[in-house]
């Protein structure tokens, strides 16, 4: 004890004199124990985080093109672009009685959240549950993520505009003024980074719906004021937006057929195994949709990631090995500068094994270090992983 | 104190040998070993301390052959009896000033950094007018100061024997003479016994006993000074 | 006195989850709460509605009952205006005029109006009162079967066979009307509101409508309107869709307008159920077509 002790105590003198030398190295064996297990971790995260959605939403619908694209958008409401597709296309598959359909259209956002409109059935599709007040009631309402709730500070009551430009430059976009009824529990999926309203506010926004003196000027002073404080306007051309109430509810009407409708994709749940393999058989070379599995598409995303992984490993293992031998040629050489300072202990009398006790506790100390460091990083990591990764995947 | 007799040692790959038939340093003496450079002075203060095994004769330190002791044992020998102090002093710069002078006791696990090991330390240091420069650095100090902290490492383990290589040769006279005086008056009040190797010839009158290596190689008696002084036959 | 208090106990457990099972299955019109009842045997939520479900609006709390629902029995055909501004979850939809919508009658009237800049345009929508067409009825009865077969509520075989007592129900209405109307098609008539679309096609009859509300007396200008129909459209009857105010029909009878009143029923009536008070409105018809 009193051995380990005296070790301890000179090969601590030593590390923290030479603290620079000890940082680098602690740093370069931490970083080293890390990444490779950070690389693996965040991996696994993204696949189990890309599968776990996959597995769980059947069939997706959406116009023809990137197959990769159309998963992404309808299951991580990834903003890319995406071709419209009409409500018909969900009616039809609503009238084939082998599956049921639920209409996704989010090309709008209001501030860096996606508004996506959709119908009730989404919710229970992914057992989602309002943590505050109520669900969905009536055109203009929203629901948001946990997320969303927790960036932005909005709760029940509180109002959010939409921003009035779409990525996409679809029929225009006349900006909603949304109120908030409700907030989602947090799911840990894209979910939590939304804003749910009825796929009709989107068309309201689209300006294919609308209701009589419902445009409400932004020079209104007070308005000007509250929307200010919602802190969501982008855009300083905004000119008029559009208040739903129940005031001015019955007013709301459509124009032309809801068939022609735009969606962005739909979610398709089949009753059975036999309705998906009919399904899939009946929009095989369809002209203009597609109807794809995410689970396939993105086993095929997970492939090309493991492919990449492995390579990957080969270079990490490569810049491990290289990094240990560095390490290792280090220590040889203050090994040998030192050479003159354990011979003078072996000359006063030093037992050769206290000599080698103060060698072996520097390099256990250091290894100690990295672990430690390494293991903080972890830690962090471990954190904010989640959210990493929904930014690397939704980005 | 140290009896040497028949010793032969020699350096096969450059020829080097050294042969000292019969060489005898008493209790409480102080001897100065001197000679020119590359003569084998450092190579008899090591066989002395037995860090250098010997290949032919006897070496008796304080009655122990320390050829017939293992390595280990030799070791605790050397700590325990012995105090080394170098031309280059030998310290470590990564300890403090304190740590250097208890160091032996951190070294060996045969001896024990006790409280009272703790307080000689504080006490020589204070003698050797170091108290406080107890938390300073090596790199901190001045030469004198460096030989110094050195000599209180070799003193704090109450050497019988002190062996010293060159321990003056990096210092001003100054320095020199405040060393040397430190030294012998360790040899004076402790009774301890010390071979110093030097060619500073300035400072010989302050032995007992002058040892030359030439007369050693050549075979001749050392000039004695005293009765009790040994010889070479 | 204990035994007493158990019993209400009981009982009022009992009620609790008869409550809930009325909230399994919403239904949105009174016609369609009574094929839902007949067939499944259970009652169904049909929230007390004044004045014509069509142009209800559910309250916030009403709105939250029907999405809980584990069925949403819907008209269709733009019978309910509320659907346009509520969310629902709409895999649990069923609107029952669906089955025939080739068959949707547009409404002729269409409303036009203009705002801002977007222009005129007009809301055309399709005609809704689905039901008094019998072999219609009839269709939405059995699409109602259909739904609650798929949604496995009740007993499969149990329905079928209410849906069969239902829909030879239906049928007896149907043929009897056929044969009652048999010939008539030529035969000019007046309608108190548009929502005998359906009705005129099916039983082939010459009805032209106008806008009159049998609990107000019509304005003179409604007087003059009817005048004008009537100039190329010499109609002897005047069918009502409730009991009209006594004024009304004297001045009807002055010009040589008889009343008669068929109900569509929408909501629930007063006294009776859906048969009865269809029969009643086959009884009111039979002076029509006596001649």
């Amino acid at each position: 004890m009193r051995a380990i002790s005296n070790s301890v105590y000179v090969a601590l003198a030593y590390l923290s004199y030479h603290w620079l030398r000890t940082l680098m190295l602690t740093f370069a064996l931490a970083l080293i124990g890390f990444a490779p297990w950070f690389i693996n971790q965040a991996l696994q995260e993204t696949q189990k985080h890309l599968s776990e959605r996959a597995t769980t939403t059947p069939l997706v619908l959406g116009a023809k093109g990137s197959a990769l694209e159309l998963v992404l958008s309808s299951l991580y409401f990834d903003r890319k672009s995406q071709e419209a597709i009409t409500l018909r296309t969900v009616n039809e598959i609503k009238d084939s009685k082998l599956a049921y359909a639920i209409p996704f259209n989010s090309f709008y956002h209001a501030g860096d959240f996606p508004i996506i409109g959709t119908n009730l059935d989404y919710f229970d599709f992914r057992q989602l549950t309002i943590k505050e007040g109520r669900q969905l009631g009536i055109l203009g309402e929203a629901v948001i993520g946990a997320n969303v709730a927790a960036k932005s500070g909005f709760k029940p009551g509180d109002k959010v505009i939409s921003s009035p430009d779409n990525l996409f430059d679809i029929s225009g976009s006349y900006p909603l003024l949304l109120s908030i009824v409700g907030v989602l529990a947090k799911t840990g999926s894209a979910d939590d980074d939304a804003i749910f309203v009825d796929i009709r506010s989107t068309w309201i926004i689209a300006g294919l719906g609308h209701g009589h003196q419902d445009l409400a000027k932004v020079n209104d002073p007070t308005l000007v004021q509250e929307v200010q404080k919602e802190n969501l306007i982008a855009n300083a051309n905004l000119q008029t937006y559009t208040v739903i109430d129940r005031s001015n509810l019955s007013s709301f009407h459509f124009h032309g057929d809801d068939a022609d409708f735009p969606l962005s994709s739909a979610l398709v749940i089949p009753k059975d195994e036999k309705s998906t393999t009919l399904l899939l058989g009946r929009y095989q070379g369809h002209e203009s949709l597609q109807l794809l599995e995410p689970k396939q598409v993105v086993t095929g995303l997970l492939d090309t990631m493991f492919r990449i992984k492995r390579v990957l490993d080969v270079v990490v293992g490569i810049v491990i090995l290289s990094t240990l031998l560095t390490i290792f040629l280090v220590m040889v050489l203050s090994l040998r500068l030192r050479a003159r300072e354990l011979s003078i202990m072996s000359q006063l009398g030093g037992s050769r094994t206290a000599i080698a006790g103060f060698v072996l506790s520097e390099f256990l100390l250091i290894a100690l270090l990295s672990l430690s460091l390494a293991g903080i990083g972890l830690a962090l990591s471990e954190l904010y992983r989640e959210q990493l990764i929904m930014q690397l995947i939704a980005r | 104190m140290i009896q040497v007799s028949g010793l032969e040692f020699g350096y096969p790959k450059t020829g080097f040998h050294l042969s000292i038939p019969d060489l005898e340093v008493g209790a409480g003496q102080s001897a100065a070993l001197i000679g020119p450079s590359g003569c084998g002075k450092t190579t008899l203060l090591q066989l002395l301390a037995g860090i250098i095994p010997l290949q032919k004769g006897s070496i008796q330190i304080a009655t122990t052959s320390l050829n017939q002791l293992p390595d280990r044992e030799r070791r605790l020998f050397r700590i325990q009896t012995i105090g080394f102090i170098f031309q280059d002093f030998g310290l470590l710069d990564y300890l403090s000033v304190f740590d250097n002078m208890v160091h032996p006791y951190r070294i060996n696990h045969g001896l024990r950094l006790t409280k009272e090991i703790k307080e000689r330390a504080q006490s020589l240091a204070t003698s050797v007018g170091l108290a406080d420069k107890l938390q300073r650095f090596p790199k901190q100090l001045s030469q004198g100061e460096k030989q110094r902290v050195a000599l209180c490492r070799a003193l704090i383990t109450k050497p019988r024997l002190i062996l010293a290589d060159e321990p003056t040769a990096n210092l001003n006279p100054e320095q020199k003479h405040e060393i040397l005086d430190l030294l012998l008056e360790d040899v004076k009040t402790k009774g301890s016994s010390l071979m110093l190797a030097t060619h500073d010839y300035d400072l010989l009158d302050k032995f007992n006993q002058v040892i030359d290596f030439k007369d050693l190689l050549n075979n001749k008696a050392t000039e004695s000074k005293l009765p009790t002084l040994a010889h070479t036959l | 006195m204990i035994s007493k208090f158990i019993f209400t106990l009981v009982i009022i457990f009992l009620g609790a989850i008869g409550f809930a099972q009325t909230e399994k299955i919403f239904v949105s019109n009174y016609p369609l709460a009574y094929f839902a009842e007949r067939i499944l045997g259970e009652q169904v939520y049909f929230p007390d509605i004044e004045g014509d479900p069509a142009f209800w609006e559910p309250s916030e709390e009403e709105l939250a009952n029907i999405q809980a629902a584990e069925l949403i029995i819907l008209n269709g055909a733009t019978y309910e205006k509320w659907r346009f501004f509520t969310s629902l979850p709409e895999s649990k939809v069923v609107e029952t005029a669906n089955v025939f919508n080739d068959h949707f009658i547009y409404a002729e009237n269409e409303v036009t109006h203009s705002h801002g800049s977007s222009g005129e345009h007009s809301h055309s929508g399709t005609t809704f009162t689905t039901w008094i067409d019998f072999d219609q009825a009839s269709k939405q009865a059995g699409a109602i079967k259909d739904a609650l077969i798929d949604f496995t509520i009740g007993d499969a075989t149990t329905i079928s066979e209410n849906f069969e007592l239902l829909k030879a129900d239906l049928s007896k209405l149907d043929s009897e009307l056929l044969e009652l109307t048999q010939g008539y098609s030529e035969l000019p008539l007046i309608g108190s509101h548009p929502i005998y679309q359906y009705f005129a096609r099916r039983y082939d009859l010459n009805v032209k409508t106008v806008h009159w509300e049998p609990d107000t007396y019509p304005g003179e200008d409604l007087w003059q309107e009817l005048e004008t129909v009537l100039a190329d459209h010499p109609a002897k009857w005047f069918i009502w869709e409730a009991e009209p105010l006594a004024e009304s029909v004297a001045r009807l009878e002055e010009m040589g307008l008889n009343s008669v009143v068929f109900d569509p029923s929408g909501n629930r009536p007063s006294s009776g159920d859906f048969l009865t008070v269809m029969q009643e409105n086959i009884k009111n018809l039979k002076p029509v077509f006596a001649y």
